[in-house]
């Protein structure tokens, strides 16, 4: 059992240590500066607000990103899901391909982000943020075999667009 | 997939652009917030309430204390750049011009600039002007007991914050260079510090004055106080004095009517509690005793809420005009 003090240092060092991470995150899913800056916001004030629930230090971090993903839900449900106008205009394909034509650019990067909301995280979380797969499980409010079944399912989607984007 | 795509979809996403203001932005709710409960504490301690959280208050303070001996140093050398001038009508003819062309308040006070300094001074670009309020007796200038205290208030605010705005730039600087920042990112970076004033209204005997204070760096922050004298009578306007007994009804009434306005007409604007949002703050309930307003040039009540107590921090410091001030 940590101290009640103790967690409040927990929560604020964790936040200011992850405050990038956070902000990539949240723009994953807005692709929008302004709003994912309002996601961190959300996400910081909700963490100072809850840090007593907060269970015990090696928790801290994904807890953390619980209530990012959570912050950035509901940022989704209450603005809808569509993607930005200008962007929407644009035709698929081309989006992928561009991408992939620019050596500098990772085609992989592109599909990820394409990947739908469930997977894009998963995939996030354990590949780019270095999540362990139990540690996925509490900021996606899942269990272990969900978050395995997201990833394998996550890859199985990229190695389709992937060859779609050779072919 | 091969490992090595993936390690490079990583470096992509770990090179995704993050906004200049996002740093200052989740520093200043970490400071507000720690603010909030240390303002929380100095009341249940009185009641002998021996929460946890004491010690964490504690433990504030004692950083707080580091800071402020980390500041004796800048702020000995800022006092050695900063201009005074003491506010003797007689002693300079330029100053004294400069004077008499400022607001005479009827015959009972005069606001005036008693500290000055523009330009810049190590990491600080400083822009300053503190205020005095000088009782004008018949003739010869004598300050009563009631606006020297506020003059002397006026100067510890100003002080104090010049302090801490530049302890807090240092304390940035440390850690930026500790955790492994190059000259080159730092890039010559400074801080802005303003300390301002202005006269909201005037007409005798009634005096409505600012005193504004901010910060600029990756974020910029700002205070305000404000003084809204009787001085026929030697007193603090209270928001009772100038709307009456239904004071209270009038503020939350407009207050309330106002936000629901704005965020109906426009929908970047958003507020506390208000809407569908999402923000989970503390929403906006009711204006107390010393919920800070002004009087505006046409004779209204104006009330004001600091960054952050009603509304996210980009909406910025938030002013109503709820009435007319009976005066």
């Amino acid at each position: 059992m940590i101290k009640t003090e103790d967690k409040y240092k927990l929560t604020v060092s964790c936040i200011t240590e992850n405050e990038d991470n956070i902000y990539r995150l949240a723009l994953s899913y807005v692709k929008d500066r302004d709003k994912a800056l309002d996601i961190v916001q959300n996400t910081v004030l909700r963490a100072l607000e809850n840090y007593k629930k907060l269970r015990s230090a090696d928790s801290v971090k994904s807890w953390l990103f619980r209530i990012a993903v959570n912050e950035a839900n509901r940022y989704m449900t209450k603005n809808g899901r569509e993607i930005p106008q200008e962007e929407s205009e644009m035709p698929e394909e081309p989006y992928i391909e561009k991408a992939y034509e620019k050596s500098e650019g990772s085609v992989v990067y592109e599909a990820v982000m394409l990947l739908p909301e469930e997977m894009r995280t998963v995939i996030i979380l354990r590949y780019f943020e270095e999540f362990s797969l139990n540690e996925i499980a509490e900021p996606t409010e899942t269990n272990l075999s969900t978050v395995k079944s997201r990833l394998y399912a996550a890859h199985r989607r990229l190695e389709r667009m992937l060859k779609e984007v050779e072919a | 997939m091969k490992t090595d795509e993936m390690e490079r979809a990583k470096k992509i996403y770990e090179e995704t652009e993050i906004p200049k203001e996002l740093h200052g932005m989740v520093a200043g709710l970490i400071e507000n917030d720690r603010e909030k409960r240390s303002g929380k504490h100095s009341e249940s301690s009185e009641h002998k309430k021996k929460d946890q959280d004491v010690e964490n208050i504690v433990s504030m303070k004692k950083i707080r204390r580091r800071k402020n001996y980390m500041l004796k140093r800048t702020a000995a050398a800022a006092a050695a750049v900063i201009v005074v001038f003491t506010a003797g009508l007689n002693v300079n003819e330029a100053f004294a011009e400069t004077a008499a062309s400022l607001p005479l308040i009827g015959q009972l006070a005069k606001v005036l600039t008693v500290r000055s300094y523009h330009g810049g001074e190590g990491d600080f670009n400083i822009d300053m002007e503190i205020p005095a309020i000088e009782s004008a007796g018949s003739g010869a200038i004598s300050d009563t007991e009631f606006t020297e205290k506020i003059n002397r208030e006026i100067e510890k605010i100003s002080d104090d914050y010049m302090t801490q705005a530049k302890a807090e730039f240092e304390d940035y600087k440390e850690a930026f260079f500790a955790t492994g920042g190059t000259e080159e990112e730092w890039n010559d970076r400074k801080m802005d510090i303003i300390i301002d004033y202005d006269i909201k209204y005037q007409s005798n005997p009634i005096l409505s004055l600012e005193l504004k204070t901010a910060k600029g760096w990756v974020a910029a922050a700002e205070e305000r106080h404000y003084y809204n004298l009787d001085l026929s009578a030697d007193r603090e306007l209270k928001l009772e004095d100038v709307l009456g007994e239904d004071w209270k009804e009038i503020c939350n009434r407009e207050t309330d009517r106002q936000i629901r306005e704005q965020i109906a007409s426009d929908d970047s604007l958003s507020y506390f509690g208000y809407g569908d949002n999402g923000l989970t703050a503390e929403k906006f309930t009711s204006v107390e005793e010393d919920t800070d307003f002004y009087i505006n040039a046409d004779g209204k009540v104006v009330l004001v809420f600091p960054e952050y107590s009603i509304a996210p921090g980009y909406m910025g410091v938030i002013e109503f005009a709820v009435g007319d001030a009976k005066l």
